[in-house]
Formats: structure tokens, C-alpha cells, sequence
């Protein structure tokens, strides 16, 4: 019994890591009908500057003697490195929006999405050129001591899972209010659904775009610091979380912020569950298992568990 | 809404197709092979007699300083290390000519020690014994992952290229026809990717016309050893462990140069007998848990302790589980919780990259660290640049009393070796080529490489008929020399068909936090000599 308790706990705390990028993709899909696959590598910078930032100058650590010559005040307190983060996701979206995506608006196709390979390919190479292929221990927003854990029927929840769950509820809560309540929200929607008809009735369709990219590469920088403790920060960490978050946010409905956590969270359980309880899947099978499960519900719910179905008028 | 369904449609494609690359890694467990084959007599009886000759690993721990004072009392500067290598490249090549090694005088036959033969009327037509060799230039080429999940040994490339070209601008290799060589290194990123690194072993023999080649990876020296070895193309000092590149029958041309898999396997089994009394359980049982990744380099680890354990006196008392991880997984938490729940006595990371230091996180945090009696971390995880403070987190405690079977390499950039002239020499050497070895700490590897190329090229440069392929394979299969970078004790040799090892001496050792490093408990294995030969079976992943 402990051990089904642990392996739940497992299961949530990969799908969380899950959620936290596939969030992000969510939020471009919504704000701009765009697939985003630079989304991992952009919070990956976000984080290695975080990193550098709360990091003391030594000769020990690439990237951190620049940041100490042209920064004041490193290194900074952790909670100021994790905002400076995020805020550093913010202004990578807009720049990848501003500089790449919106001269391809006309393009036909998947151009758009081929660039986010290639923008992510540029951001993969730059970070290990950087900040070399090490891993780089990166210390976690909750007390993440071997002992800081609440025990259940044997199993350990540690706090890092539960601050991260919690953290991505509040992330929700806000961007919920912002999408739903908000005119943000509104012009957000109107963009992505006919950016010709947003521009018609007076919506700056571009900066409406760039903002969204801004917010999406905010969430990014976030989770990328969410989950660093426990991936190990080094420059392709977030290209081995980018395929369960892409099936995560497929699951779970790409235009759905609470589909992104449902879905991260099935990926995770299906996963775990299926490596730890049925002998011939073990790790190895896994992911394929958790691919099968999305290609299940899409043929059942083609647009995910909680995406909406569009319905053109002809 | 075009746009939205042509999204849904790309997510999903994209992720199958990444999910497709992630889980595209060679090998596996091969879980049906029997293990009974792989074991190595030798090195079981070899351990055997050093573990029982030995003092006990507890009353003998070495401290720091005791290091230190063991290194310094040997060639004292580099000066000194450079006089010994000397000394004995010159031996080696006089007991080559002696027995009149080499070429045959009508060009169809290589011969070297111990019966080492290689007919050369079965290379291929047009088989050119110099290529890569010019008046000035000997051309070698490297795969090595400099991109990927594993990018970190891309830097080993880094160090080569620094240690040779100090060597260049002191003139380069002398030959016996007196010219001076210099080396060129071409170094091609393969991203630890088999499939990659079949065409560029292509290119850089056809297209660069390289004079011999080293491969990084068991998996991707795996996948070109077959065709190098049926063009007669030299593939010396591997970097990987595996025990298949000490077949100098079937595979002459191929050579490693670290402490094979197999045998680290048998010495984690060797202790584990050593401690039988303390591990064993409430039922009588020693559960030995193992985390292996799920590529021939994971195969050779589990396949070596599997021989050891089907031959063992504990062999009915242990209990062995292991769980497999894939080389890009995100996590693996979800095999460690599976293995900490068997209990286990023991633990042994049978990974590479990343997933070593997860293992020592993953094992602080899920109570594995606190419940096992002794953990392991792979010997190509020895150094700080997987056990560090900096890359465990924290106050670096996790890493604390983790043990290593070490290979018998200095950990160059642990500060435990920082008076060691050869370990001072290396990073030097870095240093004055701009290079940062505190920040790239796995260049003080390519350092190791760097040393070897040296010397053999410069053996094989000194025979008759200088540097020639047949000369470089000849003096690898004969040397006998001591390297600056081995612990005291360690050998550096080769012997024909009866030697295939290079490196078969290794360290017990246990991490320090404190000190940042790992202590060498108890006296050097020297196993040389100790390992038999090995012809890989693919299809049963075992030696035959």
C-alpha cells in the first residue's frame, strides 16, 4: 500500500512538471493559434539566468563572471533571481513574437512552427555554448531537504510537489481571471480566433500577440524554475520535459489552462502506474503507453478532454 | 480554425516523434541472454586474491594529504613524468623491433605479441597504410557528443585538442624516418546518437582521409567497429568501457583504453561478498538494487554483474532488481522509488550524464540514501563534474559516502590532487589556452586522451617505417608504460592477443563532501593481464 501511495505521489509530481511548460504552450495556442516548440528552451535561458543572477561570481561557474560585471548587487536573493526569471521568459517571448513570429503572419502553413524549431534549436546551442553542458544544481522555491516531506500511509509527499501544485492553482486563478474577466482576455480570444476581424474592430492585433508570447515565456520562466531542482538545470533539461508537456497540453485540449494540468497529471499517472504495476511496459514502454492514451482521447475528442470543438458556419 | 486543427495535428505528430527519438536508444537489457557466459574468470580470482591480500577497506582509508605525499614521492615534477615516458616509449619500441613486429616484409601480415596477427591481404583493395599521414601531419579523427543528453563528455574533444596542440608547438611526433609530425584532430559532434555516428566514422575516413579514428559511446562504437575493423582502420583507445574492444582477434583494430564495464562489475560484486555479513536482511537475503540505462553501456554493466552474481557462493542469498531508464527521460524517480521499495542493501547507478546526479538527489530525497548500506556511482561518474556541490545542491551533502569502483584515474579536478604535478600540468595547460577547467571540468579528461594519443602516435612514429597504421596498432598491442594520470600501482599495458585491456586497475572509493572529492579506501586492483578476451554476441548481449 505504501508503495501505490508513493508511486500517486510520483505520478502527481511528474505531472505537474508536465503542466507547468504545457501551460505555457497552452497560453500562446490560446493568445495566438500558434504551436510554440521553442517554449522549453526559452524557460530554460529564463532559468540559467535566474541562476546566474543568485549565483556568487566564481571562476567555478560559467556565465556568472559576466553577470557580476555588467549586474549590480549579485547575487541576488533567491526569490529576486526567480522574478528576474520570469521576467526574462516575458521578454523572450516578446522578442521571439516580435522579431520571428510576426514577420511569418502571412506564411502559409506550418512556417510559423517550423521557426520554433529553429528558434529552439538557435536557443539549445547558445545556452550549451553559455553555459556549457553541466548540470548546474539549482535550489528549489520550497524547502527541499531530504526530511521536508509529509508522510502518508508510507508514502512521501514532498513539499517541493505540493508548492508546485499549489503554485500552478494560482497560476491558473490568475490567468483564468485575466482570459475570462479581463478585456486582455478578451482580445486575446478575438486574436486567435480572426486576427483580421480583431484589427477591423480596433484590437492592436500585434501587440495583443506580443503580449501573449510575453505571458506564455513569463509561465514558462516559472515552471522552468519550478522544475529545475528536480530535472537538474543543463541546457537540454527542458527539450526531455518538451514531448510529455506537448502530450500533456494535446490531452488535455490545447486552448484549455485547466486541460494543461489535467493532462500533465494523466500523463504523469499513466506513466507511472503503467511502469510500476505492469512488468512488461517498465520504463521504456512507458512513454509510448502515455502517447497511446492521447491518440485514444483525441480519436474519442479530437480537439482533447476539455479543448473546445470549433464549429465553422458555412 | 485551419490554424488551430493544423496545430492540434503538429502537437501530436511532434510528440509521437520525439517520444519516437527518446526511446530510439540501441541495445537493452537483452534480459535472456545467460549471464553465465560474460563472467570473467580472471578478473573474479585476480579480485579475489586483492581483496584478501589487502588490509580491511575500513582500518585502511587514505586520507587527503596521504594521497598527496603517496603522488609526490613518485616523479616529482612533470619534468620527471615526461623522462619516464620517455624511458619506456623506448623500450617498447625496442622489444617491437627486437621481435621484429610489424608489417611482413611482403606487405600481408601484421604481426605483434602473444600470437597477434592481422592478415592484411584481407583489407580491402586499395587499403592504404598511411593514410592521414603526410611529411607533417598525422590526421585523426574523433565522434564525440558534444550536443544532446551526454554533451557534457563533448569537452574530453576540448582537452585533446589543448594537450596536442602544446605537443605541436614543441615541434610534434618525431619520426624514425626524423621527420616531425604535428596532429591534426578533427572532432565531430555525433550527440551520443549511434545513427550519427555511422556516416561521420564514414566521412572522416573517406572524406577527411583520417589516420585512425576513437569513438565515444559503447552504443556508437558498437555500430562501427564491425566496418572499421573489415577496412582495416585503426579505432584505438575507446572511450567507453565496454568489454567488447579486447577481442584482438576478430576486432584487432579496435582498442579501448578505460577499465571495461564487466570488470567494475565484478568488483562491485567482490565487496558486496566482502560485506556479506552486514547486508544481509532480517530473511537472510542481500538485495542489490540497480538503476541501468537502457543502451549497450547500461547492457554491459548489468550483463557483468549478472556473470558475477551466477557465479558468486552468494549467488542463492542475493537478491537482484534493477530498473531501467531511458538516456533522455526527464525524471527518474519513478525507477528509484520502485528499487528503494525492494529495501535494498546496496544500490549501484549503472547510468551515464544527468541521471548519475539524479540518482544521488532522487536517493537523499526518497529515504534510498538513508536506508541502503553503501550506494555506487558508475566509474565514468567519478568526477566533480556529477558529484560537485554545485550540481547535487544544497550544502553537497547528498553526494556524501556515495562509493565509487574508480578505474584507477586521478579525479584531475578534484582539489584532492592539487599538488600532483601531472594533475597541476593538465590544468595548465587548459589554463594557458583560455580554456577554464573549474568551469569545464571534464576537459581535464580529454587531458587523459590527450597523453595517450601522445605517446602512442609517438611510438608508432619511432618504429621502422614511422607512423604507419600497422606501426600504430602493433605499438599499442605491446605498450607497457605508467601514466601520470593513474593511481600509483596502476598499469598501462597491452599484450597481443593475451593483454586486451589497457586499463584494468581500479580504486575503491568513498565521497567526501566535505573534502569535495573522492578517498580511495583500501589498496589499488591491479588486474592486469587478469581479463580474458571478449567476442561480443550482439543477439545474446555476452561475451563468447
Amino acid at each position: 500500500m505504501a508503495l501505490f501511495i508513493q508511486r500517486c505521489f510520483d505520478a502527481v509530481a511528474n505531472g505537474v512538471i508536465y503542466s507547468t511548460v504545457a501551460l505555457a504552450l497552452v497560453i500562446v495556442f490560446r493568445a495566438t493559434a500558434t504551436l510554440n516548440l521553442a517554449q522549453g528552451e526559452m524557460a530554460n535561458v529564463a532559468a540559467y539566468i535566474g541562476l546566474v543572477l543568485r549565483t556568487p561570481a566564481t571562476p567555478a561557474l560559467a556565465g556568472t563572471g559576466l553577470a557580476a560585471s555588467i549586474i549590480p548587487g549579485t547575487p541576488w536573493p533567491f526569490w529576486a533571481a526567480v522574478v528576474a526569471a520570469v521576467g526574462s521568459g516575458a521578454l523572450l517571448g516578446a522578442g521571439v513574437e516580435r522579431l520571428i513570429v510576426r514577420r511569418l503572419t502571412d506564411a502559409k502553413g506550418l512556417a510559423v512552427v517550423s521557426a520554433t524549431v529553429g528558434t529552439l534549436l538557435l536557443m539549445n546551442g547558445t545556452t550549451e555554448a553559455v553555459w556549457r553542458p553541466v548540470v548546474r544544481g539549482f535550489p528549489s522555491l520550497f524547502s527541499n531537504k531530504p526530511n521536508d516531506y509529509l508522510a502518508v500511509s508510507g508514502g512521501r509527499l514532498r513539499y517541493t510537489t505540493l508548492g508546485t501544485l499549489l503554485t500552478m492553482f494560482v497560476v491558473l486563478l490568475i490567468l483564468g481571471f485575466v482570459l475570462h474577466i479581463t478585456k486582455l482576455g478578451l482580445a486575446f480570444r478575438a486574436v486567435s480566433s480572426d486576427r483580421a476581424a480583431s484589427a477591423l474592430v480596433g484590437i492592436r492585433v500585434g501587440r495583443i500577440t506580443m503580449l501573449g508570447w510575453a505571458l506564455a515565456g513569463a509561465i514558462g520562466g516559472l515552471a522552468a524554475c519550478l522544475v529545475a531542482p528536480t530535472v537538474l538545470l543543463e541546457p537540454n533539461m527542458m527539450v526531455r520535459v518538451l514531448v510529455f508537456s506537448l502530450v500533456a497540453a494535446t490531452l488535455g485540449g490545447l486552448d484549455s489552462l485547466g486541460g494543461a494540468l489535467v493532462g500533465g497529471v494523466t500523463v504523469g499517472v499513466t506513466q507511472t502506474m503503467l511502469a510500476g504495476y505492469v512488468p512488461f511496459v517498465g520504463s521504456t514502454l512507458s512513454l509510448p503507453c502515455a502517447l497511446a492514451v492521447m491518440v485514444l482521447v483525441l480519436l474519442v475528442r479530437p480537439a482533447g478532454l476539455f479543448g473546445r470543438r470549433l464549429v465553422e458556419r458555412v | 480554425m485551419r490554424s488551430q486543427t493544423s496545430c492540434r495535428v503538429t502537437a501530436s505528430l511532434v510528440a509521437a516523434a520525439m517520444a519516437l527519438a527518446a526511446c530510439g536508444s540501441s541495445g537493452g537489457d537483452g534480459g535472456t541472454a545467460s549471464p553465465e557466459n560474460t563472467v570473467d574468470k580472471g578478473v573474479q580470482s585476480g579480485v579475489n586474491d586483492a581483496l584478501n591480500s589487502t588490509t580491511t577497506a575500513a582500518a585502511a582509508v587514505t586520507t587527503a594529504a596521504a594521497v598527496a605525499t603517496t603522488v609526490a614521492a613518485k616523479p616529482a615534477s612533470i619534468a620527471d613524468w615526461n623522462a619516464l615516458a620517455t624511458k619506456e616509449r623506448a623500450a617498447v619500441v625496442k622489444r617491437i623491433t627486437d621481435n621484429k613486429w610489424g608489417l611482413s616484409a611482403d606487405g600481408k601480415t601484421i604481426t605483434g605479441p602473444e600470437g597477434f596477427s592481422i592478415d592484411v591481404s584481407k583489407c580491402p583493395a586499395g587499403w592504404n597504410n598511411t593514410q592521414g599521414i603526410t611529411d607533417t601531419d598525422i590526421k585523426i579523427g574523433n565522434t564525440i557528443s558534444q550536443s544532446g543528453t551526454l554533451a557534457i563528455y563533448g569537452q574530453i574533444a576540448k582537452g585533446i585538442s589543448t594537450h596536442l596542440d602544446v605537443i605541436n608547438a614543441a615541434g610534434g611526433i618525431k619520426g624514425a624516418d626524423g621527420k616531425s609530425r604535428k596532429i591534426t584532430y578533427i572532432a565531430k559532434d555525433d550527440g551520443y546518437d549511434a545513427a550519427r555516428t555511422i556516416p561521420l566514422v564514414d566521412e572522416l575516413v573517406d572524406s577527411e582521409k583520417v589516420f585512425s579514428v576513437i569513438t565515444l559511446g559503447s552504443p556508437n562504437t558498437m555500430k562501427t567497429y564491425d566496418k572499421l575493423n573489415v577496412g582495416c582502420v585503426p579505432q584505438v583507445l575507446s572511450m567507453t568501457g565496454h568489454p567488447a574492444w579486447g577481442d584482438p582477434v576478430k576486432h584487432p583494430w579496435t582498442t579501448g583504453q578505460q577499465m571495461a564495464y564487466n570488470t567494475e562489475a565484478v568488483l562491485w560484486g567482490a565487496f558486496i561478498e566482502k560485506r556479506a555479513a552486514e547486508l544481509k536482511g532480517a530473511d537472510g537475503k542481500i538485495t542489490v538494487a540497480a538503476l541501468v540505462m537502457n543502451n549497450d553501456f547500461g547492457a554491459a554493466y548489468n550483463f557483468g554483474f549478472k556473470a558475477w552474481l551466477s557465479q558468486s557462493p552468494l549467488k542463492d542469498q542475493v537478491v537482484y532488481v534493477n530498473e531501467t531508464i531511458e538516456p533522455t527521460a526527464p525524471t527518474i524517480t519513478d525507477p528509484m522509488t520502485t528499487l528503494t521499495a525492494k529495501k535494498p542493501s546496496v544500490f549501484i547507478a549503472m547510468t551515464a550524464g544527468t541521471s548519475c546526479t539524479q540518482s544521488i538527489t532522487e536517493a537523499a530525497q526518497n529515504g534510498l540514501k538513508a536506508s541502503a548500506k553503501y550506494l555506487f556511482q558508475p566509474s565514468v561518474c567519478k568526477g566533480a563534474s556529477f558529484v560537485g556541490k554545485d550540481k547535487v545542491g544544497g550544502d553537497g551533502s547528498a553526494s556524501d559516502a556515495w562509493w565509487v569502483v574508480g578505474g584507477g584515474l586521478k579525479d584531475a579536478a578534484s582539489p584532492i590532487y592539487d599538488a600532483d604535478p601531472w594533475v597541476q600540468s593538465a590544468r595548465a595547460e587548459l589554463t594557458a589556452a583560455g580554456v577554464d577547467w573549474k568551469k569545464d571540468q571534464t576537459t581535464l579528461t580529454g587531458s587523459i586522451w590527450g597523453w595517450s594519443i601522445e605517446q602512442v602516435m609517438s611510438i608508432a612514429s619511432a618504429l621502422p617505417g614511422g607512423p604507419t597504421r600497422a606501426n600504430l596498432i602493433v605499438a599499442l598491442r605491446a605498450i607497457d608504460m605508467t601514466p601520470p594520470f593513474l593511481l600509483e600501482g596502476a598499469k598501462f599495458n597491452m599484450n597481443g592477443n593475451k593483454d586486451a585491456y589497457l586499463i584494468e586497475a581500479s580504486e575503491f572509493a568513498k565521497y567526501d563532501f566535505t573534502k569535495q572529492g573522492f578517498i580511495q579506501v583500501g589498496d589499488l586492483i591491479e588486474l592486469s593481464g587478469k581479463s580474458s578476451n571478449c567476442i561480443w554476441d550482439q543477439a545474446k548481449a555476452t561475451c563468447t
